[in-house]
């Protein structure tokens, strides 16, 4: 029987854990620990629902419900100071728990802050867009949605940014091999030729040195030299040496002379 | 009439019976000033343009994809190919963040080390710009003079890693190599002639008609536009607000070092320009401090070049070729890789072309689970939408050179 | 740490290491790699290093053609 290899999750894994290592955690504190942050907490905890809250590495991590996220980054954005969005992405956690994490990193110049608001949603729902407050997330938002498939609600251009626009899969995901699925292998011949021609072509040569030595229309070799699309020689011709330009051999490849060549210590700037 | 098939497509864009003949050109991927592949949509009214909206995705290569299926130590060598004019500041900036993720302390001659390798970056970096924007614009001297002076800098950098473009000259945890012995010789004659070539270039520049022209106020960025687009580095510094990571949030050895942050509030394109001709100043200063760091490493003799954590990172040499329990470790460490303890840190250094930002989200295995790049030139090229429309085509290129994008991190 | 490759030099390669090992800082960790020939070349090295006055750390066979020290200040 085939071994059973799970589909939900085809990233790389190691080859080995010891069956009793815990991995430990990184150390978080708690909010209270840092004024700037309680200040920011408490003001996103007046009117907003706050699951969770924590400082990491210097950076606050805040837990919301998905559907205020608006609301939140404005009340930062406006009376908080936080006045840009870094960066904005997602996280999969479809295998485990079939949601997506969306995290929020935003940086406060004036305090010198850094915090991420972070919130889940379902695999199938929709975010609100935050474009009207941070433009900079409307090119992050079509990313997300490039790489993930996370949808945004009323965004001025929703579109694919990296991938092609006709592109099918989510590239990111981690159902997503890396090497691509067979979408992905056969994406060219079937825009240019159609997926009829896929036998004609062929599949696609990924070994960038791969050398074929009797396909004289890309090769050719050293010594046995044929015209393109030729038939190459056969294996007891005689060998056509590489003969200097000096002995009437290929023109413009001369010997190296050494007493001619100078090496120079420094160059005269 | 033209035979459309598949392989030759017939574009309607160029008609001139429409009531509005609006033309769309594109700035296509493959253009001489195009800095990398932008392909760039303009819809235009005869030379103004209307509506622009760049079509990024064709250098795409899926770093973050390969991160999730690389050990950390594997992954250096790809955040090379990231912005991959100034790559010791990328490496930096990913060695940077699993450091605080794993919260490792490292060794002072290391942190001397790797502050030299990122300033010669950023003066590599400037002068690589300075280069092609004036190429773009049309100055053909000034590309060959900074040309000439980035060979002395990548003979420097080639000294120490090997590499002249792709470095990979920074570790997880420290520097691989010490600097050989001509490294600062090398570099102290390099400073010196520095500022009279910079005084030279902006003598040929500052005040030249052409240069004014396409320059001064074109591709105005107010600081609300800046800021909402999340435009960092020189970009920002220009719309008057004096951001600098390494100056508000100073990591390696920033804080010891004194450097002025150049900012002025014009907003325009000459303003950027000053500003990096004055920050290759600022770095030439910094790597003066920096040479006298190192003479007081080699003074009072501390020779370590990687940090001293035996689960994260392999022992020194030393250690590697005597002892039988390190080398057993580091067999571990290669093959496996090391395993972070569960938890995300978002860390960002200021790279030559803004903010640098790496989250990173580790599950404890070897693998990170997420890593997401915050490339600053990726926002660089998204404001092109709202910022081109009202200017004319010349200005376009001026835009795209000061700017300072680099495909290889827009796309990763 | 500083690796020096001496094995072009085929047998003469003591007085580059005598070179190298004078004018080597204290505290630094010094690796050679030269080729074995008819093995005297490992007792050699070994007798120059502790001629120089410095620490054999540890002495290696590399592979079928070459031989490393590890020398320590």
């Amino acid at each position: 029987m085939r071994a059973y290899k799970p589909k939900d999750d085809v990233q790389k894994k190691s080859y080995y854990t010891d069956r009793y290592w815990v991995a430990p955690q990184v150390p978080t504190s708690k909010v209270e620990d840092d004024a700037v942050f309680a200040a920011d907490l408490a003001a996103i905890k007046e009117k907003f629902e706050v699951l969770d809250a924590y400082i990491q590495v210097g950076q606050m991590v805040v837990y919301i419900n998905a559907k205020d996220n608006y609301g939140v980054l404005e009340v930062l954005k406006e009376t908080q100071g936080y006045t840009q969005l870094s960066e904005l992405s997602a996280i999969d956690w479809v295998a485990k728990k079939g949601e997506f994490e969306i995290f929020y990193q935003m940086l406060s110049m004036s305090k010198r802050k850094r915090l991420r608001i972070k919130c889940f949603i379902k695999q199938d729902e929709a975010i609100e867009s935050v474009n009207t407050l941070f433009r900079s997330a409307d090119w992050s938002e079509r990313e997300m949605f490039d790489m993930f498939g996370v949808k945004v609600n009323n965004h001025p251009y929703m579109k694919r940014i990296l991938m092609p626009d006709d592109w099918e899969g989510h590239p990111l995901l981690k159902t997503y091999p890396l090497q691509g699925d067979e979408f992905a292998a056969w994406y060219e011949v079937d825009r240019i030729y159609g997926k009829e021609a896929r036998a004609i072509v062929g599949p696609e040569i990924r070994d960038s040195a791969r050398v074929d030595r009797y396909d004289t229309e890309r090769f050719s070799r050293l010594g046995y030299e044929v015209p393109m699309g030729a038939e190459p020689k056969a294996k007891d011709a005689e060998e056509t040496p590489l003969a200097y330009q000096e002995e009437g051999g290929v023109f413009m490849i001369d010997k190296f002379e050494d007493d001619k060549a100078v090496i120079i210590e420094d160059r005269k700037r | 009439m033209q035979q459309p098939n598949r392989l030759r497509p017939f574009f309607e864009n160029i008609t001139f019976d429409r009531e509005d003949n609006e033309m769309i050109i594109n700035f296509g991927p493959q253009h001489p000033s195009a800095h990398g592949q932008l392909r760039l949509i303009l819809h235009m009214q005869q030379e103004q343009i209307t509506k622009a909206h760049p079509d990024i995705g064709y250098l795409h290569r899926g770093m973050e994809k390969m991160a999730e299926n690389m050990i950390y130590n594997e992954f250096m060598p790809t955040t090379d190919r990231m912005d991959y004019i100034a790559s010791s500041s990328n490496n930096y900036g990913f060695a940077l963040a699993v450091e605080k993720l794993i919260d490792l302390h490292v060794p002072r001659r290391a942190k001397v080390i790797r502050m030299m390798l990122l300033e010669i970056n950023r003066l590599m970096s400037h002068l690589f710009w300075l280069a092609t924007t004036a190429l773009d614009i049309g100055a053909m001297t000034i590309f060959l003079f900074a040309f000439r002076e980035r060979e002395y800098l990548m003979d420097i950098i080639e000294d120490y890693c090997g590499a002249r473009l792709t470095h990979a000259a920074i570790r997880i945890g420290g520097v691989p190599l010490d600097i050989p012995d001509n490294f600062i010789p090398d570099l102290k004659d390099f400073l010196d002639k520095l500022p009279q070539n910079i005084k030279d270039y902006e003598d040929l520049l500052d005040t030249n008609r052409i240069w004014l022209m396409r320059m001064e106020n074109v591709g105005v960025i107010s600081e609300e536009m800046a800021l909402s687009w999340g435009c960092s580095g020189p970009m920002l510094r220009a719309s008057n607000t004096p951001w600098d990571i390494r100056k508000e949030e100073p990591y390696e050895l920033y804080d010891e070092v004194e450097f002025e942050v150049p900012y002025s509030d014009k907003c325009d394109n000459y303003a950027r320009y000053k500003i990096y001709m004055q920050e290759m100043r600022e770095s030439a200063k910094i790597l003066y401090q920096t040479i006298d760091m190192y003479e007081e490493t080699v003074k009072n003799n501390e020779t370590e070049l990687m940090a001293h954590a035996p689960q994260y990172i392999s022992a020194p040499k030393l250690e590697l070729m005597t002892q039988n329990y390190s080398l057993m470790q580091h067999f571990v460490l290669v093959t496996q890789g090391m395993r972070p303890p569960v938890g995300e840190v978002y860390v960002a250094t200021e790279s030559p072309k803004g903010e640098l930002g790496f989250y990173i989200n580790s599950q404890g295995g070897p693998y990170p689970y997420r890593l997401k790049l915050r490339a600053p030139s990726f926002w660089h090229t998204g404001i092109l939408t709202d910022l081109l429309p009202g200017h004319y085509i010349p200005d376009v290129v001026s835009i795209i050179g000061t700017t300072n994008i680099v495909f290889g991190e827009v796309d990763r | 740490m500083k690796r020096y490759d001496l094995r072009h030099l085929k047998d003469e390669f003591e007085p580059r290491m005598k070179e190298i090992l004078d004018k080597h800082p204290a505290g630094e960790v010094a690796i050679f790699l030269f080729e074995i020939g008819d093995f005297t070349s490992v007792q050699r090295s070994a007798d120059l290093v502790k001629e120089c006055g410095l620490e054999l750390a540890n002495s290696l066979k590399f592979n079928e053609a070459d031989w490393t020290i590890v020398v320590k200040k």
